[in-house]
């Protein structure tokens, strides 16, 4: 391997072409044309991120329930299970208030949304009784962007991989990466970066699986993480295929006929709450089992669903959607198929403001990694794409308030050289495994239900030996059968992952009581007194271990105030 | 962690082909994956899929090849199922 270096030079590198940073990218064009723009994509641009895969529509403020922003403002602080309350109501109103205008920015931009006959922009109930709609689009709803990003002149990157972030006294500089293909390694000087990446989603073969290299560079690079121990969630799937099923987990029946949901007592007809997750293991230790949902318990019109696949704009979406269903091995016509609940651990923890900025000077962030580090708690089960559309609008506009001013740093050589070692030192190793077996067994480890829905402090430690225990010797077990950018981009995933996991687990820890999705066996209860406050993280300890600290909530000046949030104890 | 844990387990691979009589060489696959189980073969210009297991079932490659000349054959247990695995009762 002779890894060649490139080096590039720009203004603002976006990493990321999904739909948040082709967005990001043109809305900046638009405002700023001078401003020259990279874009680093690991696979190729328009062809990537979930968009093109699950994309079906983006969340607004339902027209009928007026313009209360407020009162959409409080249903998602209130009700919502991704950590009640700890949300940052000052960007959660700031990415409120330009709810309708969002969906018409994104026209005149290029983007198509499925519209009624009279012309009026087709909406539906995403879920019944709450003030959200959601608008249709279908799979290439992303190439307009794309390709206007590369008509206003802006470098694409494809098939380069990012692995770290370059930084300077404490400011980011830069970022390098290597190309998947010929292996060369990409150094790219930057003034700006944007991170425009996915969440760090560890589950295991799942069209939701999502490396942590991107959180592990900011990590790295000094970021803060917030509300790291709010997204995780469950979703009922299929037994045999893990094909997810939405809205219909209030009729799962034991082989007795009991329905599970009544008889535990759950509460949220929305999102599988743990009381659920719990009865129905609780049902296959007693020998109870298979878990089944009884389609004849549910009513003959499924009126939330109504006009989901109305809309004209998704004939594409709705055609690949039959085409799936006729090779997936499930029966559509058993009204009783087994089912099983997928745990999903995500980090969207990268801590922004209002403007999109991180922690760090000149590093940026938007869309899925995000969610939970903004706070802004907006995000709604299936709104990953209106997150990225809207947050790479806000962050452009934000950037081109500066980015006349921003200069080009120095980078520093030492460090170019240092991870340039570490991309290439696993073409050395001589283990047995590739490094995706060792993946694998992680995610695996990771969702046993002493991780996941019963843990405790003593199973968390455990867990964090094991995780110790594999970062000690993982380079003695992985070997790469040929070496190429797809087993190098493999071993830094698993390094990043274990990396990430022990950040991940030691926060967990931290949060001493149970909240929304965030559960834990040995503090069941929610505790508003002591824990109404944020967890942060960052690397900045001496002793190379987590830097974990809280962060008070200003509720005084928030619109939304818990009940006693005056007494909270810090 | 044992030895067994970290082996491929053949019942949770989906089965991934071309076939070289059909492909037409558009890199339409290779392109739309977004695991990168696609390779392209520059000898017999032709996609290959060298790493199936990274698929994740989505079918786009399947939808999206001209040529009809990708098939996806799901496994048999497609993802690991945290409910009955530790009872032992997917084994």
């Amino acid at each position: 391997m002779e890894n060649k270096r490139i080096t590039y030079t720009t203004d603002v590198l976006v990493v990321g072409g999904g739909l948040g940073g082709a967005i990001m990218a043109q809305k900046l064009h638009m405002l700023k044309p001078d401003v020259k723009i990279t874009v680093m994509e690991k696979g190729y641009f328009g062809y990537t991120g979930q968009t093109t895969k699950a994309g079906h529509g983006m969340c607004m403020l339902s027209p009928e329930a007026g313009d209360d922003i407020y009162a959409m403002c409080k249903e998602q602080i209130e009700h919502n299970p991704y950590g009640t309350y700890l949300n940052d109501q000052d960007y959660l109103l700031e990415y409120q208030k330009e709810q309708y205008t969002y969906i018409q920015e994104l026209e005149r931009m290029g983007g198509k949304f499925s519209h009624e006959l009279d012309g009026s922009l087709h909406h539906h109930h995403e879920f019944e009784g709450k003030k959200i709609s959601a608008v249709q689009i279908d799979v290439d709803f992303m190439t307009p962007f794309c390709k206007q990003v590369m008509a206003g002149g802006a470098q694409i990157l494809e098939r380069t991989y990012f692995t770290d972030l370059l930084t300077n006294n404490g400011e980011v500089v830069g970022a390098v990466g290597f190309n998947l293909d010929t292996t060369d390694f990409i150094v790219v000087r930057a003034k700006e970066v944007v991170l425009a990446m996915n969440e760090f989603n560890p589950s295991c073969r799942d069209m939701f699986y999502a490396p942590a290299t991107g959180y592990a560079a900011a990590y790295e690079a000094g970021a803060q993480l917030r509300n790291v121990e709010h997204l995780t969630e469950w979703d009922l799937v299929y037994r045999n295929t893990g094909n997810f099923l939405y809205g219909v987990h209030w009729v799962v029946s034991n082989s007795k006929g009991e329905n599970i949901f009544r008889k535990y007592n759950s509460q949220s007809v929305e999102e599988l709450d743990v009381t659920l997750i719990r009865g129905m293991a609780k049902e296959l230790e007693m020998g109870n089992g298979p878990l089944v949902a009884d389609f004849t318990q549910l009513p003959k019109v499924n009126e939330g669903a109504d006009g989901f696949f109305h809309g004209i704009e998704m004939k594409q979406r709705v055609d690949l959607d039959e085409f799936i269903r006729g090779y997936q091995n499930i029966d559509l016509n058993n009204p009783k198929p087994e089912v099983s609940v997928s745990y999903r651990v995500s980090i969207r923890s990268l801590r922004i403001d209002v403007e999109g900025k991180t922690s760090v000077p000149h590093l940026w962030g938007l869309g899925q990694m995000t969610t939970a580090g903004s706070a802004h708690g907006s995000w709604v089960h299936g709104d990953g794409l209106g997150v990225a559309a809207k947050t790479g609008l806000m962050t452009a506009k934000a950037m081109a308030k500066y980015i006349d001013d921003a200069e080009l740093g120095e980078i520093n050589e030492e460090q170019v050289e240092f991870f340039r070692k570490r991309i290439y030192e696993s073409a050395e190793y001589k283990g047995e495994f590739r490094p995706d077996n060792v993946i694998r067994y992680i995610s695996r480890l990771i969702k046993r239900p002493e991780f996941s829905f019963n843990k405790t402090e003593e199973s968390m430690n455990a867990l964090l030996a094991e995780l110790q225990d594999i970062r000690s010797k993982y380079k003695d077990l992985i070997h790469l059968p040929k070496v190429n950018g797809h087993y190098l981009a493999k071993a830094i995933e698993l390094r990043t992952m274990i990396d990430m996991l022990e950040v991940m687990f030691e926060v967990f820890k931290v949060r001493k009581e149970s909240r929304g999705c965030f559960s834990r066996l040995d503090y069941p209860e929610r505790d508003d007194k002591h824990w109404l406050k944020w967890v942060i993280v960052d690397n900045k300890s001496e002793d190379g271990k987590p830097h974990i600290f809280f962060e008070r909530i200003p509720f005084e000046r928030y619109p939304f105030k818990p009940e006693g949030w005056q007494e909270i104890e810090m | 962690m044992r030895i067994s844990d970290l082996q491929d387990d053949p019942r949770r691979m989906n089965k991934v082909t071309v076939d070289p009589d059909l492909c037409m060489g558009c890199m339409k696959c290779i392109r739309t994956c977004c695991y990168d189980v696609y390779e392209w073969d520059p000898v017999e210009k032709m996609s290959t899929a060298a790493y199936p297991e990274e698929c994740a079932s989505c079918y786009q490659c399947m939808y999206f090849c001209p040529a009809g000349a990708i098939k996806v054959e799901e496994a048999e247990l497609s993802f690991y199922d945290q409910l009955y695995d530790p009872l032992g009762m997917n084994d």
